[in-house]
């Protein structure tokens, strides 16, 4: 599967499984995920919306929502399993090993806190910084992330940013105490293409410099080929596909990741015509409990037929 | 800010202007004709006629009014029938008595509500959440005399722990007595402050930005304080504005209940005395109360909130 | 769009929007089921059934003294006891809700008929016409409730015409900001506006159209209003301002009761006042299955 290491891998995920629970009814919404992410490596975790990729991200930070919860599995950050000693193990990871960027920036900062400050509330907390210092920080860690003339932007809010603007400073927050692991919770959606294409280039640059390894959860195949080295593709709550970038990509053996390749503007050919998937992923409490593609595709046939004959 | 400012103050004005008019229409321009009401039926045409004159009714309505705003822009809301003495040096009096308690019944009002609402919307659903939706429910249908009758009960007369009614001669004493009036009033405003607090603090609870908070590796109680309450009780500032009227009138009724000097039980005297000018320059101090809560909320919303400062 | 410089009531901020302050939503009888109305329903049907009945089901004259049985507690003849003029508490109480619960109902009225309609013009037409009303009303909602009810029923004297007037001119403005709102969400719908090129008229637009399809928040609105306007009545002759004696009333007696707290006598006071709260509570909870119910309707 992964990339074989002699080293403790950084996050190895086993068996994962999450429970959602509507209306006093549990429904599986994870199954059996397993994976794992190496130091300074990119890991693409792919799947359109209601594969239940966020709330695999989610539970690796102990940030589910209340209605659901990890009913299964494990997940070894370090060679220390984060679902044990209740709850208590993410407590010692968050911020220092593991760091998370939110998808939305403009719902996901603190809308009436300046942005210097939410950069560096994290470590001047841990290490009992003045005011003063954060600020300098703060400073030092917009410049960083590329936001043009930090000390004006420093005391701003996050209303008076642009949303790419706004994205930097989540990403600076994120790596203000240099973490081992970033989480990515689709972070490049909120934001058009040429922003996008910096905001990737920005977490390669991390990812080298800081040896961190990235945790990038996406639907978008294009993102993910610029930016992971390894990738696992979710369906309906299970992993159907993992491996290289290279082998996943290049030669896919299963029909939805064909589907999802079909289905993703190509750099390499513009102007090649765009093939959406047939239907959607049907809600949590809608589908069987061993939902799988080639229901969906069996659900909408006439349609699907071109996009799989021709890979 | 200064433009936001200009318009509240504009806006404010105008509002100002319409309370004077309304209470000179109230008074001058009704059926009743207040010298008769003021002296009762037994009293002799002459007698009526001569009050007619001291009180200037006799003159057309528009030098009427105008002798009123030139009053009151000169500082003169005119002599107290009964006590025999000028209204503004009665109001000196007892102002501050009135503005003293609906300060501290605000004060109750958030220290009740805050706590309780923090601890149901971290609680969730359940117990505890119906348990306050009970007591708001009881305490939104007690009229304020009622409230304060039975706090007079239970405290005053069982338990002993306030005196049940007075003011007392110094300020301790002063600050002593007005505890149960106080917190009659705040448990007027509280059904309604609680329950927005309720809904606005469990919606930030479950939002994105104190996920980020807790990513951040930031102590859970920081994560409440400044995420959580400190978005969450925004909405409070708004309800204590709406509240505001609520205040005046409930420091009118518990002056009654408790026989404290203030400026309700000077109208109340004033009403039942038939002293139509204490009457009609305690109508309008209320009203200038609620209009300064309702400056001073605005400006301390925007002062918690800088989207509403600065955008 | 008129900007409202003083807000008055929840819904008016768009804090809760069309919830009343408290709902419950317990069903512990499954789905659909509307434990609100029904609880609410009995208790508040039972008060109004006590009072409307309550020459029947009282054994005295609400207004008959008998000093030689005065401050007596609960007896035979007398099942609550009687007040310090011998009076019988339970007649006084069945009276009293006569009183108090018909003149609550019915103040509601004219505010509800002449909001709404000023409301829903307002929404409508916009314009001057609805700067005017909107400003009108900040500065009716500037004066503190109480203190304007207050002087109004001091300006036209005491009595239940004057507490009409006096709650009327004051609480018209809660359903007018209540209609208008609703009415400019309204407006806004295709099917007004279909209306509109039709070729309807503004009159018949409003009537048939508008009017019905802001109701819903204006009704539930009314059923809080009615608590209120208890509370008002009942504070008001608390004052000795609103129902004039010898017509019994809960808040003269909660009144006349209070003398007699310091001997150690409660009851009073905590049986005109449980009487206060358990009319205000049914009220609530009748409210609150009344918006469910309704919800559930559209």
């Amino acid at each position: 599967m992964s990339v074989v290491s002699g080293r403790q891998p950084l996050l190895k995920v086993e068996g994962l499984c999450v429970d959602v629970s509507i209306q006093g009814r549990d429904y599986a919404a994870l199954k059996d995920v397993s994976f794992t992410v190496q130091r300074a490596e990119a890991h693409g975790l792919v799947g359109e919306s209601g594969s239940g990729k966020s709330l695999a991200l989610r539970s690796l930070m102990g940030l589910l929502p209340s209605n659901a919860r990890v009913s299964g599995g494990s997940a070894f950050f370090n060679g220390t399993d984060l679902f044990a000693n209740n709850g208590r193990n993410f407590r010692k990871v968050r911020g220092t090993g593991i760091s998370m960027v939110f998808q939305e920036p403009a719902v996901a900062l603190n809308p009436i806190a300046r942005v210097g400050t939410q950069i560096t509330d994290g470590i001047a907390q841990r290490k009992g910084w003045s005011r003063k210092q954060a600020r300098e920080y703060a400073i030092h860690m917009m410049g960083l992330v590329g936001i043009p003339s930090p000390e004006l932007r420093v005391d701003a809010y996050p209303f008076q940013l642009s949303g790419g603007m706004r994205q930097r400073v989540m990403i600076a927050a994120s790596v203000a105490c240099e973490p081992e692991l970033i989480l990515c919770d689709e972070p490049t959606t909120a934001l058009d293409v040429t922003v996008q294409a910096q905001v990737l280039a920005l977490f390669d640059g991390l990812r080298a410099e800081l040896n961190a390894g990235i945790l990038y959860v996406t639907h978008d195949l294009a993102v993910v080929s610029e930016l992971c080295s390894s990738i696992s593709v979710l369906y309906a709550g299970r992993l159907v596909e993992s491996g290289s970038a290279a082998e996943v990509l290049g030669n896919p053996r299963e029909d939805y990741t064909r589907a999802l390749l079909a289905a993703t503007p190509s750099i390499d050919e513009p102007g090649q015509r765009l093939r959406s998937i047939p239907g959607t992923t049907p809600a949590l409490r809608d589908r069987p409990a061993d939902y799988s593609f080639a229901m969906r595709i069996a659900d909408h046939a006439p349609d699907s037929h071109s996009i799989l004959e021709e890979h | 800010m200064t433009r936001f400012l200009v318009r509240r103050l504009g806006l404010l004005a105008l509002v100002v202007w319409g309370v004077v008019t309304a209470t000179f229409i109230l008074v001058h321009a009704t059926p009743g004709d207040p010298a008769r009401a003021t002296l009762g039926d037994k009293a002799s045409e002459s007698a009526v006629q001569a009050l007619r004159a001291e009180w200037g009714l006799d003159q057309p309505l528009g030098v009427q009014y105008w002798h009123f705003l030139m009053d009151l822009v000169g500082g003169n809301l005119g002599t107290s029938f009964q006590y025999r003495s000028p209204i503004v040096s009665l109001l000196a009096e007892r102002l501050p008595t009135t503005l003293l308690l609906m300060l501290m019944a605000v004060t109750f009002a958030v220290v009740i509500s805050l706590p309780l609402a923090t601890w149901v919307a971290v609680r969730g659903r359940g117990g505890a959440d119906i348990g306050v939706r009970i007591f708001g429910a009881v305490v939104q249908g007690t009229p304020a005399f009622l409230t304060g009758t039975l706090l007079v009960i239970i405290f005053g007369l069982k338990l002993r722990w306030f005196p049940v009614g007075g003011y007392g001669s110094t300020t301790a004493e002063h600050l002593y007595s007005l505890v149960l009036p106080a917190l009659t009033i705040a448990l007027g405003i509280v059904p309604m402050l609680l329950n927005s607090l309720r809904a606005s603090l469990t919606d930030a609870l479950q939002s994105d930005f104190v996920a980020f908070g807790h990513s951040k590796g930031l102590r859970p109680a920081t994560v409440l304080a400044a995420y959580a309450i400190r978005n969450g009780s925004i909405s409070g500032v708004t309800i204590l504005g709406i509240q505001a009227g609520a205040l005046a009138g409930g420091a009118l009724v518990v002056e009654k209940v408790f026989a404290i000097p203030g400026m309700g039980s000077l109208m109340l005297a004033g009403i039942l005395g038939r002293d139509f000018p204490v009457v009609q320059a305690t109508t309008l101090v209320f009203a200038g109360i609620v209009v300064v809560v309702y400056l001073v909320t605005d400006l301390s919303y925007a002062l918690l909130d800088p989207r509403a400062r600065l955008a | 769009m008129t900007q409202t410089l003083l807000p008055q009531t929840a819904s008016q901020a768009g804090l809760g929007g069309s919830k009343p302050p408290w709902r419950f939503r317990i069903r512990p009888w499954g789905r659909g089921s509307n434990v609100e109305l029904l609880i609410g329903g009995v208790i508040f049907g039972a008060m109004v059934l006590a009072a409307v009945f309550a020459p029947l089901l009282t054994p005295h004259d609400p207004t008959a003294q008998d000093l030689a049985n005065a401050l007596s507690g609960p007896t035979a003849a007398h099942p609550l006891g009687t007040d310090n003029l011998g009076r019988d508490t339970w007649s006084r109480l069945l009276f009293g809700a006569r009183s108090d619960l018909g003149i609550a109902v019915m103040a509601v009225l004219f505010p509800f008929v002449l909001g709404t309609v000023v409301g829903a013009l307002c929404g409508y037409f916009g314009g001057w016409f609805d700067t005017l009303i909107m400003r009108i009303a900040d500065v009716v909602s500037a004066f503190p409730f109480f203190v304007l009810v207050i002087t109004l029923v001091f300006v036209f004297g005491n009595g239940p015409m004057s507490i009409f007037l006096a709650i009327s001119i004051v609480s018209w403005v809660s359903y007018a900001r209540i209609v208008r709102a609703e009415t400019l969400v309204v407006r806004g719908r295709d099917f007004i506006q279909s209306c509109e090129t039709g070729g309807l008229s503004n009159a018949r637009i409003v009537i048939r159209h508008v009017l019905p399809n802001t109701m819903t928040q204006a009704i539930v609105f009314a059923m809080s209003d009615v608590v209120s306007n208890i509370g008002v009545i009942v504070t008001l002759s608390y004052f000795g301002l609103g129902i004039v004696p010898p017509t019994p009333d809960w808040g003269q007696m909660i009144s006349d009761g209070q003398q007699f707290l310091a001997s150690g006598n409660y009851s009073l006071v905590l049986i005109p006042g449980a009487a206060v709260i358990l009319a205000s509570l049914s009220l609530t909870f009748l409210g609150d299955g009344i918006a469910n119910a309704l919800r559930a309707k559209r």
